[in-house]
């Protein structure tokens, strides 16, 4: 019981517009969130990578710098003509940085989306909140807005603020701001994932949300579309592509032993073995030791399995740009919008070509043999517009039955 | 003018919730009644703007249902019939909360929180989950969020369900200080007639879809010509009896006795009863309606109308 008992006591302070009710939903799901314990434990966990990739665009900066420390660092790892001019390089080592920082904090954001996004809305459904809602001055789109926003708001802290962090201390770490000039895109194609994340990812989990009224089962669906769909588009991907190789490999194989049949002395290979060290080793000193023509045949079988390795690549690389199995992985075609934002494929072009050079994989006019492999394996080649339009088809599902699910009263009992 | 309605048209598949509803309120405490399917929740959702009439028109506060229905939503207050809780929050988050979505910032909305919870009478319970409210608290949580931005209208629709005896006392008491005492215009949407009729000055009478009565409860509960209630001091039955012998048609009710006279005949026939039978006369007054009779009444109409 109150001290003094005042009554009823009218109210006349300022009201808000209406545009900014969207916030009020938003900040009120992100207290709610912010109080369970394993959202927060999966939070700080997700500071970790953040922590490394922002220690490194550090390290970066010193080696810019020409600092020694950072210098010896960093020489463990990359070919050194890439640290004649560390500043040359400076794109290249940011994108793929951002790249593989975002891969890795998308688990934290799949998980923390399963953590916090079943309830956003079949809590509401559950306990019939939509009456207490929309009775006040806000509309659907508000509400929408509202919940999306707690999704956004863990992206942003998982992986939005901290690549905006990064990308400033590596700023200040390099001490030159044609930093900004070289990297713009790599600050605006960050924002741009977090937004494209935040949108396809919460609005997913909202639609999910509102199809149950118990949050466990949508936390079940929503962990069955990530990491089935990732195995899924995983096997087919591989499979596609070792049996393509694997066919063009054998294709040509056989048709170099039908015309060059092993000679006496020389046990004929399948067409389907690889020529390896330890077979040719063995067949020059072993007890068998083939003869002089035996020896040669062994040599030019070695040069026709490059060959035929060469150009099962060469058909892998034209096949890439039109498979589609990647497609089934809901991550991956988050990621494939996310390599185009960040232009990853230019990048890891850029750095397999010093590998190669490196590892001394040049042809004759000493340019390397195997430039795009980096790129080829890192980076889907298929269009990305491809996932945008798988990405842009889920969307538009996923408001079809938000609008059919959560109704206005003038559709609720 | 609380609200008008313009020939409203509302129709739910082959179902006519609102036919052609004219009706216009004054400010004050107006009670709701209606038989189940008589349209008065969509008569709500009309006023609130939730719902998108088929035809027609109308004002709340002055405010057009059509056009500014955010600002109608931002001057009512509503406490829904049904069980609705913001999941996961205390009862002060909650009323705080309710009143940061009418536009109040975090700050005021939990100052304010605290004042309604108090008047409601929500104490160290409101620092507990909402989930564990027994249903009067419940209740009361509902009519303190309605009331947290200090509405112009309030909107109670049944607000007394599922509660004991003095629960419901403690609320039809709040509705009536905040109506009669505060300045808050109050629509009371109830199956309970002594509900409305403690708290309401005003009544509003729907049947499928139609306005079938409205008007002040004093003047529809009519006096009866010839009709007075009576109450003697010591045996009413036998003074029942001599006024039977004499004409009258008498009905007891409760304590007293309600008497139809003969024609030509005036109260001058009670006291001379009274005299001969030694008896006092305690209570005389010209017989009224109960607000269950006018109700019946107009339904009858209504389904007669209907039928016709």
């Amino acid at each position: 019981m109150p001290i003094f008992d005042q009554g009823y006591q009218h109210w006349r302070g300022p009201l808000s517009g209406h545009g900014r009710r969207w916030l009020t939903i938003m900040l009120q799901g992100v207290r709610v969130q912010l109080t369970r314990i394993w959202l927060r434990r999966m939070l700080y966990l997700s500071l970790i990578p953040a922590l490394v990739f922002i220690g490194f665009m550090s390290v970066w900066g010193l080696v810019e710098q020409r600092s020694e420390g950072a210098l010896a660092l960093i020489r463990n790892f990359l070919p050194s003509s890439l640290l004649m001019d560390p500043r040359a390089q400076r794109a290249m080592i940011w994108t793929i940085a951002f790249s593989y920082f975002f891969k890795i904090q998308m688990y934290f954001i799949m998980i923390l989306v399963a953590v916090a996004g079943p309830g956003l809305i079949s809590s509401d459904l559950r306990f019939n909140a939509l009456p207490l809602y929309f009775s006040r001055p806000l509309n659907r789109v508000d509400y929408f807005v509202g919940k999306l926003g707690v999704i956004g708001a863990l992206v942003g802290a998982v992986a939005v603020v901290p690549a905006l962090l990064a990308y400033v201390l590596g700023l200040a770490f390099s001490l030159d701001f044609g930093v900004v000039k070289d990297t713009w895109q790599i600050l605006l194609g960050s924002i741009g994932y977090g937004l494209l994340i935040t949108i396809s990812a919460g609005a997913l989990m909202l639609a999910m949300s509102s199809l149950s009224r118990r949050s466990l089962y949508v936390g079940v669906s929503w962990a069955g579309l990530w990491i089935i769909t990732g195995w899924v588009g995983t096997v087919l991907e591989i499979t596609f592509r070792e049996g393509l190789t694997h066919n063009i490999y054998h294709a040509e194989m056989s048709r170099w032993l039908a015309a060059n049949p092993a000679p006496v002395g020389v046990q004929a290979p399948s067409p389907y073995e690889r020529p390896s060290r330890r077979r040719l080793n063995f067949a020059r000193v072993g007890p068998m030791r083939p003869n002089e023509e035996g020896t040669k045949w062994l040599e030019n079988w070695l040069k026709a399995a490059k060959e035929a390795d060469i150009k099962a690549r060469e058909k892998e690389s034209e096949a890439l740009q039109s498979d589609w199995r990647p497609l089934f992985s809901y991550v991956s075609n988050l990621e494939r919008i996310s390599d185009s934002l960040l232009n990853t494929d230019a990048a890891w072009e850029k750095i397999g070509k010093a590998f190669a050079v490196a590892q001394g994989k040049t042809d004759d006019g000493d340019e390397p043999t195997d430039g795009r492999r980096f790129a080829e394996m890192m980076v889907p080649q298929y269009p990305w517009q491809w996932s945008g339009g798988v990405l842009g088809g889920l969307l538009g599902l996923s408001i079809c039955i938000l609008t059919l699910r959560v109704k206005s009263l003038d559709r609720l009992k | 003018m609380l609200f008008s309605l313009n020939n409203v048209t509302k129709t739910y598949g082959k179902i006519t919730a609102l036919r052609q509803l004219t009706v216009k309120t004054p400010a004050g405490a107006v009670g709701l009644l209606g038989p189940n399917g008589a349209g008065k929740t969509t008569l709500i959702r009309t006023l609130l703007g939730l719902i998108t009439i088929d035809a027609g028109g109308g004002e709340v506060l002055g405010l057009d249902v059509h056009k500014q229905r955010m600002l109608i939503r931002q001057s009512v207050g509503f406490a829904p019939e049904d069980e609705c809780l913001f999941p996961g929050l205390a009862g002060i988050d909650f009323v705080a909360y309710a009143g940061e979505l009418c536009g109040m910032s975090r700050g005021d909305g939990m100052q304010r929180a605290h004042e309604v919870l108090n008047y409601v009478g929500l104490g160290e319970a409101r620092y507990r989950p909402v989930e564990s409210y027994s249903t009067g608290m419940k209740q009361r949580l509902k009519l303190a969020s309605a009331i947290v931005h200090d509405p112009k209208l309030l909107i109670l629709d049944e607000p007394t369900n599922g509660m004991d005896p003095g629960g419901r006392q403690e609320i039809l008491d709040l509705a009536s200080d905040l109506a009669h005492n505060k300045g808050m215009s109050l629509l009371f949407s109830s199956h309970l007639l002594p509900d409305v009729e403690a708290v309401c000055d005003h009544i509003l009478v729907l049947a499928r879809g139609r306005l079938l009565a409205q008007g002040k409860i004093s003047e529809l509960k009519l006096s009866h010509e010839q009709s007075f209630e009576v109450r003697v001091k010591t045996d009413a039955a036998r003074f029942a009896g001599l006024l039977a012998e004499k004409g009258c048609r008498v009905e007891p009710r409760e304590e007293r006795l309600i008497v139809r006279l003969p024609s030509g005949t005036s109260t001058d026939l009670l006291w001379e009863m009274a005299v001969s039978a030694g008896e006092q006369i305690r209570f005389l007054r010209p017989q009224q309606s109960t607000l269950e009779e006018v109700f019946l009444k107009a339904v009858e109409a209504g389904d007669e109308a209907f039928r016709a």
